[in-house]
């Protein structure tokens, strides 16, 4: 920028400095990074569009995650990300910054996956998940400890036992295992008590035992096979 | 904090009973996903614990870039619905309150009554009550205690006194730096 001031003409704003930045969305969006989820939360309560934004980015893969484990469908999980976003952006009135924002986000993400994985829709695909398993399995030669197991299999195997649970037992199992929620914010997040919340864990623990002990017995070394 | 082999398998029936800390239960988890033969051992003792070492799932910027994009268009979506909404609204207010006045009009008898309540005088022409309020100015111009979001702002002259007025300039997202 010229240092030289344009000649100040009758009518015209005295230019005393060159000219300064006042506010830039581009600025604000990087600053917007060093800010806790609370106070951008807060922000985008009073309107600010870029906290909003800012927000979005950055808890898009953990309500993704999140949704992806419960449901078991990439698709269905983006669905749920956006009406969990929208429903924030229109709670957000209702947001009380005394408690952890990451809890009311993962009620939020929480409650509208169960809902979902209630649907048919959802069931209509899990069963589709499960056949992809099936022929998995009968394509392998040998399939003896967990070892031979890729991550993405174990994600497989995961979606096809859990089918047996509860939407609120899965949820529990989720939150407890993948997000490492304490019993406290599994009861908050779930609107039950802590008790309620073991009862949940030790159930889906006991399904998903019966399940892979019936289902493949070979993944578990030292045991017949069926 | 990591834990050996022996902690990781003298701790499995507690980690399955809820009994461990947040931070145990994290050490023990890192360390079923780094050591084969613990994950074995685990199996064998509870078959769930297979997913005590499954990992949480990725999502590329990609994913993220689609999410904000269709929250962005939902918001849009709920926003042009909402002043539809609005408008509509202001516009059957205006209708239903012409329409009683001029229904209240119609029922009353005669001038006596129009004479009696010289408000109602208006109705008998036609309503009165426009559809969206005239607009005026305001006095003062308002105060905006947040700069609007779409914009970038230039100050011209920077180190002007308070008595001074301020001049700015309002240019467009594009030529935001």
């Amino acid at each position: 920028m010229s240092e030289e001031k344009p000649p100040t003409e009758p009518g015209q704003p005295p230019y005393k400095q060159s000219m300064e930045l006042v506010y830039s969305q581009e600025r604000e969006r990087r600053e917007s990074v060093e800010l806790s989820d609370r106070e951008l939360a807060l922000r985008a309560r009073g309107g600010d569009a870029v906290a909003f934004e800012a927000l979005v980015a950055r808890k898009t893969p953990v309500v993704l995650s999140l949704a992806r484990r419960i449901l078991g469908d990439a698709e269905d999980a983006r669905d749920v990300a956006q009406m969990v976003f929208l429903r924030i952006w229109g709670e957000l009135h209702r947001y009380d910054e005394s408690y952890s924002f990451n809890t009311w986000l993962y009620r939020i993400s929480t409650n509208l996956a169960i809902d979902f994985l209630r649907s048919s829709r959802s069931r209509r695909r899990a069963h589709g998940a499960s056949l992809y398993l099936v022929q998995l399995r009968e394509q392998s030669s040998s399939v003896s400890t967990t070892r031979a197991l890729e991550e993405a299999e174990l994600s497989r195997l995961f979606e096809r036992v859990s089918g047996r649970l509860t939407a609120k037992q899965k949820a529990a199992f989720v939150l407890r295992e993948l997000e490492d929620c304490e019993t406290r914010e599994i009861a908050e997040i779930l609107g039950c008590g802590e008790s309620t919340v073991r009862n949940h864990l030790f159930n889906a623990r006991r399904t998903l035992r019966r399940e892979i002990a019936r289902l493949y017995p070979e993944l578990l070394p030292g045991r017949g096979k069926r | 904090m990591s834990l050996s082999c022996s902690s990781v398998r003298s701790h499995l029936a507690l980690y399955v009973a809820e009994g461990l800390s947040r931070k145990q239960r994290s050490a023990f988890r890192e360390h079923l996903t780094q050591c084969a033969n613990c994950r074995q051992e685990a199996a064998e003792a509870d078959p769930s614990l297979l997913f005590a070492a499954l990992p949480r799932e990725e999502v590329s910027a990609q994913e993220v870039a689609h999410v904000l994009a269709s929250v962005r268009s939902g918001i849009a979506l709920r926003e042009a619905e909402r002043k539809v909404g609005v408008r509509r609204w202001r516009r059957l207010a205006g209708v239903a309150g012409a329409a009683l006045l001029a229904a209240t009009a119609l029922l009353l008898p005669g001038g006596s009554r129009r004479s009696e309540s010289p408000q109602l005088a208006p109705a008998a022409e036609g309503p009165s009550v426009p559809a969206e309020a005239a607009w005026q100015p305001a006095a003062q111009p308002a105060r905006v205690d947040r700069a609007p979001s779409d914009v970038t702002i230039y100050d011209l002259n920077p180190g002007a006194s308070r008595s001074e007025p301020r001049f700015v300039r309002v240019v467009g997202r594009s030529i935001d730096i």
